[in-house]
This record gives C-alpha cells, structure tokens and sequence, in this order.
C-alpha cells in the first residue's frame, strides 16, 4: 500500500483536492457521523468511562516507562511456547525477514489481516517484487486493493467507495454481475477470499495488544479474517510496533472496555483472538509456525523526545479520525501517508521527519476534539504544538538576518504607537479608512484569509469616537 | 550489535530522559462505580447476545438440547460436533478435523464453550485437543451450547480463566454474536468471512 510514495509534504494541495470532490466530502461527513453517534451511544453504557480512560492511560504509560523490561519478558514467554521472535530496527530489516522467511518456506502466497504496520513498512511490494502474492483479507482493505488504492481510514479503509463503486470494481476485476445489495456484495468477497485462506501458505497480521505477562497477542476484529489468516495458512507473521506490548493479561480489560466502543460504537468486536504461540502436538489446527517480528522504525525515537512521547499511546482506535473537523472533510489521502487524521498529523512528522510533513502539524485548528475522543487521554493538541514550535524554532529564535530586523522594527514601531492614546486612535482611523478604500465597496480582502474567511467590514466610527 | 540489542539499547538511552513533569502527575481521580451484578445473570446474558444478532434456545438438559439443534432449520450438509454426550439424530455428524475441501459441504458446526461472559454476551472458545480453531470459523452457522454454570459476569473473570490455559494451548476466541463488516457504506452484513448465525443452546 504504502509503494505509492507519501505526499505528505503537500497536505494543503492534497486537502484542496480532496475538498473540491464533493460527493466524497459529502460521503465522508456521512459516514464520520454515524461513527461519532455510534461512539457517544457506546461510552454511554459505561458510566465508569473516565476512569477507564485514566487507567488506559496509566497502563499504557507503565508499559513504556519499562518497555525494554516487558519486550524481554514477552519475548521470553513467546519462545517458551514455541515461538519465535525477530527484531527489526527499521522498516527494510523487518521486510527482509519477512520476505527471507517467506521464500525459505516456499510461500506463494500470503494472505493479510489489516495491519496499518504492513502497510508502514511496505510489504505488500516487497512480497510482490519476490514473487509472493499478497491478498488483503479485510473487507475494506480487499476493495481498496483491488481498486489499487491506498485506505483512507485506519478503521474503515473503503469509507470513501459507495456500493456503486464496490459494483463496478467487482465487475471489472472479477466479472461478477453488477449488484447494489450490499450483501451479495460482501458474499462475492467471502466465496473469492475463502479459497485464498485455505490455500495459503503464510498469514500475516499484526496485533493490538502483546501481553508481556503470557506472550500473548490480542488481534480484534469483526469479520473473521483475522482467525482465519492466523489459524488457517501453516506459518504465522504478527508484526507488532514494540509500542504495543502491555504489562499483564488483567490489563487487556480495560481496553477492550474502551478500543472498540471508541473505534467503531460497539460494546466489543465480534472476535477477540487470544493467540500463544504455534499450534501445540496434540491440537488439530493452527499455524505451525509463529513469527513474532517486534518492530522499532522510529518509536524508539519518538520515546526518546519526552514531549512527543504520548505519541506512543495511541491504541488505533480511529476515534480521532471521526471527530476531527479537518478530518471530517478532507478525507485520509490527504495526509498522504498510512496514518490519517489527527493521530496522522501527530506520527508522521516524526516518522517521515519534519522536513518530509511540515504541513502536518498545522493541519489542525487546535479544537481539542481529538483529544477528548482518546481512549487513552492522549493530549494531541499539545504534541502539535510541540511539533509546529520544533519547527519554527530555527526562524524563531533567529536574531540575524533581514526578517529577524523587520521583525523587530515592526515591534518597535506598534510599542510606540500604542504606548500613546493619541496615536493609537490616529492610527485606528488610517487603518480603518484604509481598508475601506481596499475593500472597493465589498468585504475587505485580506491575502489567505479572504480565500476561505470574510474579514469584517470597518465601521465608519470607532467605539472611542461613537463614546467621546 | 544485533538488531535486538540495538532496540533494546536504543530504548534504554530514551527512557534515560524522564516525562515531562505534567504527565508525571497522577490522572483525576474518576469515581470507579463497580456495576451491581446483575440480579438475573441469565436474562442479562440473553439481553446482551439477542442484542448482537444472535438466537437464543433455552433447554432443560442436553438431550432437549440436542433435539433443539436437530430443529434448526439448516443445509443439507453434514454437522461438525465437538461437543461430547449430544444425541443428534437427524444429520450426519462429523468429529475430529474434516479436510479442507469438505469445509464448503458443512451445514453448521455444534461446540460447546469454555465460559459465557455476561457483561459482553460473549462466548469463550479455548482451543485444544478436539477443540481446533476453524470448526467454529469455517461454518455458515455455529451452534454454541452454554451451561448455566459457565456464566461468568466480567471480562476481568474471563481474563483470571484463560490465563492458566492459555501456554498449554495455543490460543482462545471471544466470539460475540455473528461475523459482521460495515466496510461498505456502514451498511452493516453478516457472515463476511465467519458464520452467518450463531445460535446459542443455554442449558438452565
């Protein structure tokens, strides 16, 4: 997915695209609404929802505060059951593993739960470019891969294809009559995907939660695609971001209170898998094999700026997303990388790096929306902040140069006309008259603002005048 | 340096910088209200597994649950049981782990549970020895029976339960009402990849 390079750098051009499309925005607003109704009716149900977001939180904080400690203790607990555990520092030694292991296990083809790391580390192209077939499993990941797209939602990747869309997509690439039922839509996906996960020969997912305590994974889900590409193809990949390990299987309570209320409004998914290790002698089934590759590709950076830390929180939930305002209508592609939305704007400055998204941080108005959406508390108006400061810091604290001495003349000049009443008021008026005689009868037109805002009109007298 | 202790250490020197002292400070203080347990666990269990589509039977022992599976009306395929003592009559049952290319002719799959957990309306399935991963997954219908004694009320109950069996197996399902997607339009549609149905058989 991610072989389409990031155009992250462009967010405004891509958000001014994205909102001359009309019907997509209308789709969106739509659908993000459904989401955030579904959200408020489901926290509804828990009058106990603060204080599990404060101890998501907590946990959650705990676990990175000792995170070396719980990788080792995870990792311990995974080989003992007959697992093995790879680490990968970036994004191109976790594809070598994955592919290496695929091609020494005679791996055609490889069937995929939806994992937003995948697609941060751009398996699907390395699998390709080695022969091995990938098949999105997801529902929605499945329609955004046969449209040759990239999703644009963490939680819902096809949000923005109407069934008409699905329809025509199915027809051309697998000449199915058309249908507008969405159900013998989605019948047409099982009947194709069944064959793909029993003959597969590897399934790769990754997890929502590593349990240090029992080497255990917590994948949730609603379709069954992730049981079946766990449980079905011989040898098993979980790719895990070492963000997502946890400290006791007691804890995974608390989230499954709050990730699926918030990501999708349900009281809990219809399957929680509980994954140990590969199949033991006695069972009948399950994967003979389990690859546990526990990946870094810039967290542990990330960890180590204290004000951007609480990045780390973030549980993939999607309740961000929903509730964002800028999100609500531009869409996911426009941020131009795997991770939209608000949680997008936080994550991939710091992945791709500043320079690579230095719109992203101010792809926000600070509303804080996001912030009381989060399961566990994550304060991302705050980390924007601390992103756009990082930013400007060079320019800001720059005493040399042409702009740092206007800068201060500018200064200089509004301290001496307002320090006095009389020049103020003098200059209150000019100004007014000003941009009366720029206004050329209309609103007056201000560069930037005036393409999406009206500037107040000046009055004729100011308050002062009208008072004295 | 291998990759391992290059994470390892890589984390290490970040922790070395501590929070910042705002976040260091402890959360509010939320009042945790314990939600009373349910006067009748049974009927709250009920609410909670109708409200996710799925059908409730009630029974009075296995037998009557037996006859209740023989009633449903499903395909002409065989029955995949691995629940023990069930009487069924009417189709052919299949134990052990059928092949694969026989998973398409399977009309349902009959299991029993490791717990019912009544704050959700889940069922949980432990896997093990009989107990495979893909009976339950595979089937257009999952008929799951439930005996009183394996309600538990919280997730937190569950957790305490699986812990000790998960290591021995591989692994444990909490399946809460039938296989469903919302990924086209937010219509909702069952049956996407797991079963269309989930009957659950409580015997009382």
């Amino acid at each position: 997915m991610s072989g389409h390079a990031p155009t992250s750098h462009r967010f405004r051009a891509n958000a001014a695209e994205a909102l001359a499309n009309g019907n997509q925005v209308r789709v969106l607003r739509a659908a993000t609404a459904r989401s955030v109704a579904g959200r408020m009716q489901a926290l509804s149900e828990r009058p106990d929802w603060e204080a599990l977001r404060v101890r998501a939180r907590e946990v959650k904080r705990e676990a990175l505060s000792r995170l070396d400690h719980y990788l080792v203790e995870f990792e311990a607990r995974v080989r003992e059951q007959g697992g093995t555990v790879a680490w990968a520092r970036d994004a191109d030694e976790a594809r070598r593993y994955i592919v290496d292991l695929a091609r020494a296990r005679g791996v055609r083809t490889a069937v995929k739960a939806k994992s937003m790391t995948s697609e941060e580390i751009g398996l699907n192209e390395a699998f390709e470019a080695a022969g091995v077939t990938p098949v999105e499993t997801d529902l929605g990941e499945y329609i955004v891969q046969l449209a040759g797209e990239t999703p644009s939602h963490i939680i819902l990747p096809a949000i923005h294809k109407s069934r008409g869309d699905v329809s025509a997509l199915f027809q051309r690439t697998l000449g199915t009559p058309p249908t507008e039922d969405v159900a013998e839509l989605a019948g047409i996906a099982r009947r194709v995907l069944r064959e793909r996960f029993l003959r597969a020969d590897m399934g790769v997912s990754g997890a929502n939660f590593a349990v240090a305590e029992t080497g255990t994974l917590v994948i949730v889900e609603n379709e069954g695609n992730i049981r079946f590409s766990t449980g079905a193809p011989r040898v098993h990949v979980a790719l895990v971001g070492i963000e997502k390990v946890i400290p006791r299987l007691a804890d995974v309570a608390t989230f499954l209170r709050l990730l699926p209320r918030s990501g999708t409004g349900q009281r809990i998914t219809s399957y929680v898998n509980f994954l140990n290790g590969p199949r033991r002698a006695h069972e009948d089934d399950g994967p003979e094999e389990l690859h546990v590759v526990l990946l870094d590709n810039g967290r542990s950076r990330i960890l180590a700026d204290p004000e951007a830390r609480e990045s780390l929180l973030c549980i993939r939930c999607g309740a961000c997303l929903n509730v964002c305002p800028v999100y609500q209508r531009v869409g996911g592609h426009a941020y131009g990388w795997v991770y939209p939305g608000p949680l997008g704007a936080m994550i991939t400055p710091q992945y791709l790096g500043l320079d690579r998204a230095p719109e992203l941080p101010f792809a926000s108005s600070l509303c804080g929306a996001c912030k009381d959406a989060c399961p566990v508390r994550i304060d991302i108006p705050r980390v924007l902040l601390h992103l756009r400061q990082t930013l400007r810091e060079p320019e800001a604290t720059r005493t040399r140069g042409l702009s740092a001495w206007a800068e201060k003349r500018a200064v200089a000049l509004a301290a001496w006309t307002m320090t006095s009443p009389r020049r103020f008021a003098a200059a209150g008026r000019w100004l007014r008259r000003a941009l009366r005689l720029l206004s050329f009868g209309g609103a007056p037109r201000v560069p930037g603002w005036s393409a999406t805002r009206d500037f107040p009109a000046p009055a004729r007298r100011s308050l002062r005048e009208m008072l004295s | 340096m291998s990759a391992r202790e290059q994470v390892l250490a890589d984390v290490r020197a970040a922790l070395a910088r501590p929070w910042p002292a705002a976040h260091a400070a402890p959360g509010p203080a939320w009042p945790v209200t314990r939600e009373a347990a349910p006067e009748d666990p049974v009927a709250a269990f009920r609410a909670k597994v109708e409200a996710v589509g799925a059908s409730w039977h009630a029974a009075r022992d296995r037998a009557e649950a037996a006859a209740i599976v023989d009633a449903l009306p499903l395909g002409d395929g065989p029955v995949w049981v691995t629940l023990d003592d069930l009487p069924l009559t009417r189709r052919t049952v299949l134990r052990g782990a059928p092949p694969r290319d026989a998973f398409d002719t399977l009309a349902a799959a009959v299991t029993g549970v490791a717990a019912g957990i009544v704050e959700t309306g889940s069922l949980a399935l432990f896997y093990g020895p009989g107990r495979g991963r893909l009976s339950s997954l595979v089937v257009p219908v999952h008929v799951a029976v439930v005996e009183r004694a394996q309600l538990v009320p919280t997730l937190d109950d569950f957790l305490l339960r699986v812990r000790g069996h998960l290591g021995p197996q591989s692994g444990a399902v909490l399946v809460t009402g039938p296989s469903r997607s919302a990924d086209i339009e937010q219509v909702i549609t069952v049956g996407v990849h797991g079963p269309k149905e989930l009957h659950v058989v409580f015997i009382d």
